[in-house]
């Protein structure tokens, strides 16, 4: 690979990270989706389907990916002659002063749930990915105007990055304890893969009026458990097996939820999903790192060299500067296992029955994860055609994100059900979306309550 | 397309519009879609500092005679001299990496002095190979730096400043990107004066402060 040809990789990654990325899996319009058995993965007190027992198809139950971002992509590039630009002026000018990167991947290997008269049960296993960021807008400013503008002021730079990869193990019950409430919970059994927890990630550069010195400090705390196992050798994960099969991180979780109907045509619902933590042992260490230097460029106060070319000329002042930023990042390394939380999301809910087949929702999410609070709010007309057919559309605000329009369907072609869904639809013009997600599935449905 | 009369075709089809339909609203990509080059778009300007330094009486008497540097000041911390020096070079070079110029464009070298010594200076850096001691383009040249301010005794009795900077032309770019080393002259010459009598005091001094600034090309 040449150089040209990595740099474009690089800079497409960059560009893909960057461009599309989302705050949070969202999905909220599958909440009151008709027909849809993965409604009970937002509120285990939701019942939308009539089938006796579920079975999510191995591989196929779901596939859920996410992502979220600051920006788009129309917002950061200029394409001219072939040629993408990666507009650095533009992306200052979008920078808020905290942005924000997430992404999210789960994935549904099983999931099984059966009914008996008033009592459901389930379990599932998931697997479940994310990735969390955000960096303030000094680093945007220093990058796309230098350092000569912002001379005398010290400029902070933080980052901010979580990466979880677990897998859960769930046991379900819920109960219809009356005509009008329901009850139900979840248990998980969490095992962890991997994680990197970056708690602390402070660059601070300040340039004097008179450009006599820069003083740069570097400060940085993280908490990784990254096996082994997962490493690349030759481009390649090392043992990809032994990396999915460890099982020495474990965590628990909890999801309760309630629906209540207040009259046959109204229901109100609340749920918390994924109270939880991750006990991190395997390989698990704190990183830490602290520095500062000083530079000034060449001192000259020294000269003593008579002719000039005589001695040695001083070492490579760019040598110098490497070894000065080799001292800032000079970890500290001590073996320590550690807690984790997990996104943490609550529902709020209430349905309304039009008809038989048409209930209008409005669903509220609240995130929590990584002392991040983020909310998104669902308005969605769900109409249920027997129950072989059910389409939602809706209308999503996901934090300061107003241009989301939901939609999901699901239909059922003898006892094999597809679904679809996404709370942005509009996210298909990728490069003017900083919002996007899509969930799919298929399930064996069998039976009738 | 023919209405079923199936429900379940009916609904099939439904989907397979709504399938249809999102497959065919544009995905705003059509311009992104012959990228073949890949670059950042932007001017950040860089300033980082390049040089620093004092000379002392201590060096500027090493370079006058380096076998009589021990000689005492007057109780007042006065050396002096009659007018023996008409002019003085004390260089010195350091390691470059000229390749670094060929990412750099809108090239400016920056001075800042405080000139305490009762010399006038000139500061000059030429571009060159330390082994071969060729010299790459002409040297950036600083002007004449005014000597302190001095009484009637011929003593100092206030430094000068300076501040200037010379822009960096792409010729000139060119050659010195072939340099390894830059050898920093800095001439020190007597001013015109009547005073027979020349003196430094042990603290005058005479500090520069050389900086770059440049934007980079991506």
């Amino acid at each position: 690979m040449t150089m040209q040809q990595i740099r474009n990789t690089i800079a497409t990654l960059l560009i893909i990270f960057l461009g599309i990325s989302t705050m949070q899996a969202q999905e909220n319009i599958l909440y009151f989706m008709g027909n849809s058995p993965q409604s009970t993965h937002l509120n285990p007190a939701i019942i939308n389907d009539q089938s006796k027992l579920t079975i999510g198809i191995p591989l196929l139950a779901g596939q859920s990916f996410s992502l979220n971002n600051s920006f788009t992509i129309s917002e950061i590039t200029t394409v001219n002659q072939n040629t993408l630009y990666i507009d650095l002026d533009k992306m200052n000018e979008k920078a808020e002063d905290k942005n924000h990167l997430w992404q999210r991947y789960t994935s549904n290997l099983a999931d099984i749930q059966w009914r008996r008269e008033n009592d459901r049960f389930s379990f599932s296993i998931t697997g479940n990915q994310l990735l969390n960021g955000s960096f303030n807008k000094n680093i945007v400013e220093l990058v796309s105007k230098g350092n000569v503008p912002l001379k005398g002021k010290p400029i902070q730079t933080n980052f901010d990055v979580n990466f979880i990869h677990y897998r859960e193990f769930a046991l379900g019950y819920s109960r219809n304890m009356s005509e009008k409430i329901t009850l139900g919970g979840k248990v998980k059994f969490l095992s962890g893969l991997s994680a990197i927890d970056v708690q602390k990630m402070e660059l601070t550069l300040e340039t004097s009026n008179n450009v006599e010195n820069i003083e740069i400090n570097a400060e940085g705390n993280y908490r990784l458990s990254l096996p082994k196992s997962m490493r690349l050798e030759n481009n390649k994960i090392n043992n990809p097996f032994d990396y999915l099969t460890t099982t020495s991180n474990y965590g628990m979780a909890v999801d309760l939820g309630v629906n209540y109907y207040l009259n046959p045509k109204i229901e109100l619902s609340v749920s918390i999903i994924n109270l939880g933590f991750i006990r991190w042992k395997n390989e698990a260490k704190t990183v830490s790192h602290n520095g500062s230097f000083i530079w000034k460029g060449f001192d000259l106060s020294n000269m003593k060299n008579l002719i000039g070319y005589e001695k040695e000329p001083y070492s490579d002042p760019f040598q110098a500067f490497k070894d000065s930023v080799k001292e800032l990042v000079n970890f500290n390394e001590v073996n320590n296992p550690f807690t984790s939380g997990i996104p943490t999301y609550v529902y709020f809910a209430a349905g309304y029955s039009i008809s038989e087949s048409f209930k209008a929702g409005v669903v509220d999410q609240i995130m929590v994860f990584d002392k991040q609070t983020r909310n998104s709010l669902t308005l969605s007309g769900n109409l249920n055609i027997n129950r072989i057919a059910s389409i939602s559309a809706g209308y999503t605000i996901i934090d300061k994100s107003f241009a989301n329009l939901s939609v999901g369907t699901a239909i059922k072609l003898g006892p094999v059900q597809l679904y679809l869904l996404t709370d942005n639809i509009l996210a298909i013009n990728v490069a003017n979306s900083n919002t996007f997600n899509i969930r799919a599935g298929a399930n064996l449905m069998f039976g009738k309550k | 397309m023919q209405k079923s009369k199936r429900p379940i075709l009916r609904i099939r089809n439904t989907f397979s519009l709504i399938i249809l339909a999102i497959t065919l609203v544009s995905c705003g990509l059509t311009e992104y879609r012959d990228i073949d080059t890949i670059k950042i778009k932007g001017q950040p300007k860089i300033a980082t500092p390049l040089a620093y330094g004092t000379i002392d009486v201590t060096t500027l008497f090493y370079y006058i005679n380096p076998y009589k540097v021990d000689l005492p000041p007057d109780d007042n911390g006065y050396y002096s001299f009659g007018q023996i020096v008409a002019e003085l070079a004390i260089p010195d070079t350091f390691a470059f990496n000229g390749q670094m110029l060929q990412k750099i464009s809108e090239v400016a070298m920056h001075i800042e002095t405080s000139n305490g010594l009762p010399l006038g200076a000139d500061v000059e850096l030429n571009f060159i190979d330390t082994t071969s001691f060729k010299s790459y383009g002409k040297p950036i040249v600083f002007p004449v730096i005014d000597p302190a301010v001095v009484n009637i005794h011929g003593k100092v009795t206030n430094p000068t400043y300076y501040k200037g900077n010379v822009a960096i032309n792409r010729n000139q770019l060119a050659e010195f990107s072939q340099a390894n080393g830059i050898l920093m002259n800095i001439l020190l010459y007597l001013p015109e004066s009547e005073a027979e009598t020349i003196y430094f005091n042990i603290h005058d001094t005479f500090s520069l402060n050389v900086w770059i600034e440049g934007i980079p090309e991506f």
